[in-house]
C-alpha cells in the first residue's frame, strides 16, 4: 500500500466518522443513497408539477358513464395513473435527497393525486350521505337553531352548526364546492396530524414523512368526506399529537425509581426484607411509582399550557360533534395514562366531564327517546362484525375485487404494524403504540353503531398502525439498504394505485353528477310542505334541503335496501314524488344482480298502473309524481 | 464527507413570522366588511365566501397557536386549523343551543376576539 493510498483511506474513514451536523439522528440520513445526491434539487418539484398538470387531462378524458363494478379504477385514463406514479416518484426522490426541503408540498401533491382523484375527475361531491349532511346544515340555517325530530344525528349537531354558521356568515347559498373538495382538505389536515404524531413517536426527520404516506396509502376507509367524524378526527389527531409530543411524560421505569430506596443502605435492605419479601416490596414500589404521577415534560411551560388548554377545547368540541369518537380517544388517552406516558392526564377527566355533561344536557332527547335503540346492540360483537364485514361482501365480480382488496389491505396494514411492534418491543420493551392502535377495538363492545363501527375502529388506530409500519420499514431498510429505495418506491406506487381503486370501487353508484343534484334540489324545492320525496336507490343525493318540512327518507318497513323489491317498497308508503337517477340503476345492477334498465321497467309499471305520472325528464333523470294512492 | 440533513428545515422556530397573523387579520376584517355590505353575488360574493372561510379555518386558532414557542411552522398551522375548528364548533353550538343564532354578529365577535392576540403576535414578530 502506498503512502498516498493509505492517507486517502484514512481521510475517508475520518469523514465517515464525523458526527452529523445539528445533532441529527441517524435516521436523518436514511434513504440518502449517494446515487440520489446527484439529482437536481428541482427534479422532484418538476415531477410534482407534471403530476398536477396531468390531472385536468385525466378529468377531461375520463368516461364516468362507462363505470362498472370496479368503479373509478376501471375507467381512470392513463393520465390519472401517470399522475399517481409521478407524485410518488417526486416524494421518493425528494426524501432520498441529502437535504429534502419540499416534503410537505410534495405530500400535498400526493394527496391530491390519490385521495383527491375522485374530487378532481368527478364533477360533484360523491356519496349521498355528503349531501344529507349539507341538508342538516341547511336545516339549521333555516331554523336558526337545531331543529328537533328530524334525525338522531342532530343530537350531536356541533359540526353541522359550525358549517351553518360559516355558510350564513359567508353569505353562501350552497356548500356544493365545499362538499366536492372537502376530502382533500380533510386528508391534508389528517396527514399533518399524523406527521406530528409520528415525529413524537419515531423521531428523525424522514421516518415521520414515510408514516404520513403510509397513512394516506392505507386510508381506503373513506370517512374523510364532509362529515362530523372527519372533523372529529382532526380534533383527535391534534389531541394525540400533543399527548405524544409536548404533553408526553419522559419515559421512566419503576425499577429506576425503586432501586435507590432498596439499595441505598444495607441496613435499609435488611430491615425491609424482614418486614416483607422483596417481591412484595417491589410490587408496592411499582404501585407507588405509578401513583406518583408521570414526570413533567421538559419543554417550554407556556407551550405546555397552550397545548393542554387547546387539547381540552378540542375534546369539548369533539363531544358536541360526534357520538362515537370521544369513546375512542378516551380509550387511547387511558392507555397513555396507564402507561404513565401522558403528563396532561387531567385531559381524561375533562373528556369524562364533557361527555357526562353532553349526555345530561345536549343529547338528553336522544337518550330518553331512543335508549332502547342505543343500547340494543351493546355487546353484539357478532352483529357488528357481520354488518361490517360479512354483509358488505356482496356484489358483482368488480365489487368483490374491491371489497376483498379492502380486507386484504387492512390485513396487510396490521401485519406490517405487528412486525414493527415486534421490533419496537425488542429494542425498547415498549408496546404502548401497539396498544394505542388496538384499543379502539373496545368500542365494538360498547357501541350502538351498526356494522360501520369496524371502519371507524380501523380509522382511529390507523395513525399508530402507520407509525408501526414505518418502524418495520426502517428495520427492513437497515438490513437491505442497497435495494430499499427502489423497493419502497415500487411499493408506494402499488399502494397509492390500490387506494385509488379501493376508494373509488363503489363509484358506479356513489358518484353524483351536478344535474342529478339539480333535479333532486328542484324537486324538493317545488314539493309542498308535508309531502314526501324518495329515490329509487339508497345512495342518491337526497335530503339536500328542506329536511324539516319535506319527508325525504324511505320509511317503508323491511325495505332496506329498496333495490331488492322496488315496487313493494314504494307502494308500502308511496311518496308524492319519486326521483329515479342513473346511479340507482347501477346500484341494482352491481349490488342486487338486477339487469340494466330495471329502474325503467319500474317506472313503466308505476305509470301503467296509473299510480304515478312522469312529471319531468332531465337527461337520464326522471321525476315521477303520484297521481293516486295505490 | 458529511451528509447534510433536514434538521435545520424542521427545527422549531422561537419566533413566528409576522405575515400569517397580519394576513389572517386582514382576511377577517375583509370578511366582516363584506358581511356588513351584504355582498353575496358575483365576484364580491366569492371574495366574501373565501375570506370568511379562510378566517374560520385558521384565524381563531392562530390567535392561540401563534403563541407556541417551540413548534415548527407546520405544527403551528395544523394546530391553528384544529383549534379554529374546535372554537367554531363550540361557538356555533352555543349560538344554536341558546336560541341566539346571529351568524354575522358571531363573525364580528370572533374577529374582534382574535384581533388583540393577532396584533400582539404580529407586533412581537416584526
Amino acid at each position: 500500500m502506498t503512502a498516498g493510498t493509505g492517507m486517502t483511506r484514512l481521510i475517508s474513514l475520518v469523514e465517515r466518522a464525523r458526527p452529523e451536523p445539528d445533532g441529527a439522528a441517524p435516521d436523518d440520513v436514511e434513504g440518502g443513497a449517494p446515487t440520489w445526491h446527484r439529482l437536481r434539487p428541482w427534479t422532484p418539484l418538476a415531477l410534482a408539477a407534471l403530476a398536477v398538470a396531468l390531472l385536468p387531462l385525466a378529468a377531461v378524458t375520463v368516461d364516468l358513464d362507462a363505470m362498472g363494478g370496479l368503479g373509478l379504477g376501471g375507467v381512470l385514463p392513463v393520465w390519472g395513473w401517470a399522475s399517481i406514479v409521478l407524485a410518488v416518484a417526486a416524494c421518493v426522490l425528494e426524501i432520498a435527497r441529502p437535504r429534502p426541503v419540499a416534503l410537505a408540498l410534495l405530500t400535498g401533491v400526493l394527496i391530491l393525486c390519490t385521495t383527491g382523484m375522485p374530487s378532481v375527475v368527478e364533477p360533484a361531491a360523491r356519496l349521498g350521505i355528503t349531501w344529507l349532511h349539507a341538508g342538516f346544515v341547511d336545516a339549521i340555517t333555516r331554523a336558526g337553531g337545531v331543529p328537533r325530530g328530524i334525525d338522531s344525528r342532530l343530537s350531536w349537531p356541533g359540526f353541522f352548526a359550525q358549517w351553518a354558521w360559516i355558510q350564513d356568515a359567508a353569505g353562501m347559498r350552497q356548500l356544493d364546492t365545499v362538499l366536492r373538495w372537502a376530502p382533500i382538505a380533510i386528508v391534508g389536515a389528517w396527514a399533518a396530524g399524523v406527521f406530528q404524531i409520528a415525529r413524537g413517536l419515531l423521531g428523525g426527520t424522514r421516518a415521520p414523512w414515510v408514516a404520513t404516506w403510509l397513512f394516506c396509502g392505507e386510508n381506503w376507509i373513506e370517512q374523510d368526506y364532509f362529515s362530523p367524524q372527519a372533523t372529529a378526527m382532526i380534533l383527535v389527531l391534534a389531541v394525540l399529537a400533543a399527548a405524544v409530543g409536548p404533553l408526553a411524560a419522559p419515559a421512566t421505569g419503576p425499577r429506576r425509581a425503586a432501586e435507590p430506596r432498596y439499595a441505598s443502605t444495607e441496613a435499609d435492605t435488611v430491615e425491609l426484607a424482614a418486614v416483607r419479601p422483596y417481591r412484595v416490596g417491589a410490587l408496592i414500589d411499582r404501585v407507588r411509582w405509578w401513583l406518583s404521577g408521570p414526570s413533567r415534560p421538559d419543554t417550554d411551560r407556556l407551550d405546555v399550557l397552550i397545548q393542554w388548554g387547546g387539547s381540552a377545547v378540542c375534546l369539548a368540541a369533539l363531544v358536541a360533534a360526534h357520538q362515537l369518537t370521544p369513546f375512542a380517544i378516551g380509550a387511547q388517552l387511558l392507555v397513555l395514562v396507564v402507561a404513565r406516558r401522558l403528563w396532561g392526564r387531567h385531559l381524561l377527566l375533562v373528556l369524562v366531564l364533557a361527555v357526562t355533561t353532553w349526555f345530561v344536557l345536549g343529547a338528553a332527547e336522544f337518550w330518553v327517546n331512543q335508549l332502547g335503540l342505543a343500547t340494543s346492540s351493546v355487546g353484539q360483537v357478532g352483529s357488528s362484525i357481520s354488518g361490517g364485514l360479512g354483509d358488505r361482501l356482496v356484489g358483482d365480480v368488480g365489487q368483490l375485487v374491491g371489497k376483498f382488496g379492502r380486507v386484504a389491505l387492512a390485513g396487510a396494514t396490521w401485519g406490517l404494524a405487528l412486525l414493527g411492534a415486534w421490533w419496537r418491543w425488542r429494542q425498547r420493551r415498549e408496546l404502548v403504540v401497539l396498544a394505542l392502535a388496538a384499543v379502539p377495538v373496545t368500542i365494538v363492545l360498547l357501541q350502538s353503531y351498526g356494522g360501520e363501527v369496524l371502519l371507524r375502529i380501523l380509522l382511529y388506530g390507523l395513525p399508530f398502525l402507520a407509525v408501526l409500519g414505518t418502524e418495520a420499514l426502517r428495520v427492513l431498510h437497515r438490513r437491505w439498504t442497497s435495494v430499499a429505495l427502489p423497493v419502497f418506491a415500487a411499493g408506494m406506487v402499488l399502494l397509492c394505485a390500490a387506494v385509488v381503486v379501493l376508494r373509488g370501487g363503489n363509484d358506479v353508484y356513489l358518484s353524483v353528477r351536478p344535474h342529478d343534484v339539480q333535479v333532486v334540489r328542484e324537486t324538493i324545492e317545488a314539493a309542498p310542505a308535508g309531502t314526501s320525496v324518495y329515490t329509487l336507490g339508497d345512495h342518491a343525493p337526497l335530503g339536500i334541503e328542506r329536511l324539516a318540512d319535506v319527508n325525504q327518507f324511505n320509511t317503508a318497513a323491511d325495505c332496506q335496501p329498496i333495490i331488492d323489491d322496488p315496487i313493494r317498497c314504494v307502494l308500502a308508503n308511496p311518496p308524492e314524488y319519486l326521483v329515479v337517477l342513473r346511479q340507482g340503476d347501477a346500484e341494482g345492477v352491481v349490488l342486487g344482480g338486477r339487469s340494466p334498465g330495471w329502474t325503467r321497467q319500474a317506472i313503466a309499471e308505476f305509470v301503467a298502473e296509473g299510480w304515478y305520472r312522469i312529471q319531468r325528464v332531465e337527461g337520464d333523470a326522471v321525476v315521477l309524481e303520484r297521481t293516486r294512492n295505490p | 464527507m458529511t451528509t447534510p440533513t433536514t434538521a435545520t428545515t424542521t427545527r422549531p422556530r422561537r419566533t413566528g413570522s409576522w405575515v400569517p397573523p397580519v394576513v389572517l387579520l386582514v382576511v377577517g376584517v375583509v370578511a366582516c366588511a363584506m358581511a356588513a355590505s351584504g355582498a353575496d353575488d358575483g365576484s364580491a360574493g366569492a371574495v366574501r365566501a373565501v375570506a370568511t372561510l379562510a378566517f374560520f379555518l385558521f384565524g381563531p386558532g392562530w390567535a392561540v397557536a401563534g403563541f407556541l414557542r417551540t413548534v415548527t411552522t407546520a405544527t403551528r398551522w395544523f394546530l391553528a386549523a384544529a383549534f379554529s375548528c374546535a372554537i367554531a364548533i363550540l361557538g356555533a353550538q352555543v349560538m344554536a343551543s341558546t336560541g341566539s343564532w346571529h351568524p354575522v354578529g358571531g363573525l364580528y365577535v370572533l374577529v374582534g376576539l382574535a384581533t388583540v392576540p393577532l396584533v400582539r403576535l404580529a407586533w412581537a414578530a416584526r
